[in-house]
């Protein structure tokens, strides 16, 4: 029984990336067919790059953003959070925090819009750059809070005692120790900003193309197949970060 | 000291300036202070809103899409967990515990419209199968009125989340030894589970699933694909009064912007005081 339970239950999350790739490849699909009864072709991947849809670009756009953001939080994350996790008022700069990462992406796009019309950011790549900053900077310095616990500031303490320089304490102790602590962040960050839709729609206005956005255009124009394949390019790289991950992170559990 | 200085104020610049000088400028709009409309100081614009049908029915439905959804993920998970636990710890049922994780709210939402239409997958296979024979005898599964479509979209990106993390809440408080002992102790299966292991994972639990209720509380992605023009959830209707261009919509708009920080500032400030009684008590 327990085995059935658990291959129900991993056969739906399997499932939904199979279909994204079977939709993309099937040259047509109709209804009440269970499955594409003409002959699988990789038609609609060809005809983005004909119609002028650039698929390559949206790809590289996302992959931009997403990783400039991913490094841009983490290190301003991981330096911050080193500085007011000792400060006297660290409760509240924790609880300061939380408010942006708990809040809508959409809600808090429009909030910032008119600052961002102010500036002339809307509808730029800065701008969704800036944005998503502001949106993932505070969850880097929420996740690296306890993570700069007793044992490492005494390691800290230890090292300048026996001599070593702030410069030497920082790349020979903090970073190597914190290596694999960063590299969650910076997936986290990723992946946060890889499929925003929200932000990006808001402060982009549709003119900054990155995946998502592009997903929800096509399911906006019903093209399905080619929102497919939009879908499995938003859904894929995450899927390589998650192995990347479990092959050298959660090796432990 | 300076480098002190310099962090606070750049934490203070980039995570605490932009949301409050946005909830400066959306409290002076929707007090007509400013705007393109603004005729002076008003408070039309605030019982234009709570006259607003809509604005109600959006409150109360994200409430309760937020609190059934994770009601829903809560149970799914510890139902999963404390049946199947060993099981999941296994090196490769744990990584395909991940695998939704790589899906964004919004392709979920895609993927949903796809299979629960009626047109979808499931309407194909029930007709197939000889269960219904045209695709408007498929209920409505989607842009339904009961958000069904939205509630298991939401439940089926959360519960893993949840799974995973009481796992790890599992190990932490060492449930295992602790049950063994309870069973050594004369302890029922029934004791264990609603003694030792529930009231353990629930406590540690607590201030993640409070977290998670803001998130579904303001989840927009899926509304917006799977849910109705009326009722709308709040995310949805808020952008929908910014989206329709109407300047005499805006300051009503950002009312409802107002009172929505205002309520995820009571949600954290609560969730806050719940997780620092949680660590007490630890």
């Amino acid at each position: 029984m327990k085995k059935v339970i658990l291959a129900v239950l991993f056969a739906l999350f399997i499932l939904p990336f199979g279909y994204l790739v079977l939709l993309s490849v099937a040259s047509s699909w109709r209804f009440p067919e269970v499955f594409p009864s003409q002959n699988l072709s990789l038609i609609h991947w060809a005809s983005l790059s004909r119609t002028g849809v650039d698929w390559l670009s949206s790809l590289a756009t996302s992959a931009l953003v997403a990783g400039v953001v991913g490094c841009l939080s983490t290190t301003a994350g991981f330096l911050s959070s080193h500085v007011l996790s000792i400060h006297s008022s660290r409760k509240l700069w924790i609880t300061l925090a939380y408010f942006p990462y708990a809040f809508s992406p959409v809600i808090y796009a429009y909030c910032l819009s008119f600052m961002f019309n102010v500036l002339d950011l809307t509808g730029t790549l800065g701008g969704v750059l800036i944005a998503q900053f502001i949106l993932t900077y505070p969850f880097a310095v929420l996740f690296f809070f306890n993570h700069f616990d007793q044992q490492l500031r005494e390691m800290e303490a230890l090292a300048r005692t026996l001599g070593s320089s702030t410069t030497v304490v920082f790349w020979k102790i903090l970073l190597p120790i914190s290596k694999h602590t960063l590299l969650i962040c910076f997936f986290q960050v990723f992946l946060i900003s890889w499929f925003d839709y929200g932000l990006t729609s808001v402060i982009g206005l549709g003119q900054v193309k990155t995946l998502s956005i592009m997903v929800y255009q096509y399911i906006g124009e019903a093209n399905i197949h080619v929102a497919a394949i939009a879908a499995c390019l938003l859904s894929f790289p995450p899927l390589v970060l998650l192995w990347f991950n479990h092959q050298f992170v959660f090796k432990k559990v | 000291m300076l480098k002190r200085n310099l962090t606070v104020l750049f934490f203070l610049s980039f995570a605490v300036a932009p949301l409050a000088s946005g909830f400066v400028y959306a409290g002076l709009y929707s007090f007509g202070v400013i705007g393109a409309l603004s005729t002076g100081f008003t408070f039309n614009h605030w019982a234009a809103l709570f006259e607003d049908q809509g604005f109600w029915s959006a409150l109360a439905l994200s409430m309760g899409v937020a609190l059934f959804t994770l009601l829903l993920s809560l149970g799914l998970s510890l139902t999963l967990l404390l049946s199947l636990q060993r099981e999941l710890e296994q090196r490769v049922n744990y990584f395909l515990l991940h695998l939704p994780l790589a899906l964004s709210s919004l392709v979920a939402a895609f993927l949903s419209f796809q299979w629960l239409g009626n047109t979808g997958m499931l309407a194909r296979w029930a007709i197939h199968l000889g269960l219904f024979e045209k695709s408007q005898d498929f209920p409505e599964l989607i842009n339904d009125a009961h958000y069904f479509g939205v509630i298991f979209t939401l439940t089926l990106l959360t519960f893993p989340i949840f799974t995973l993390l009481l796992l790890r809440f599992y190990q932490a408080e060492n449930l295992s030894s602790l049950s063994q002992v309870a069973a050594t102790l004369g302890a029922s299966s029934k004791d264990i589970i609603f003694r030792v292991q529930l009231p353990a994972l629930l406590r540690r639990i607590t201030p993640t699933a409070l977290l998670y209720f803001v998130f579904l509380f303001g989840a927009y992605e899926v509304p917006l694909l799977l849910g109705r023009q009326s009722p709308m959830m709040w995310s949805v209707y808020v952008s929908q009064k910014f989206k329709k261009f109407n300047l005499s919509d805006l300051p009503i708009a950002y009312s409802s912007t107002v009172l929505y920080t205002l309520f995820i500032l009571l949600l954290v400030g609560w969730f806050w005081n719940k997780a620092a009684v949680s660590k007490a008590e630890q």
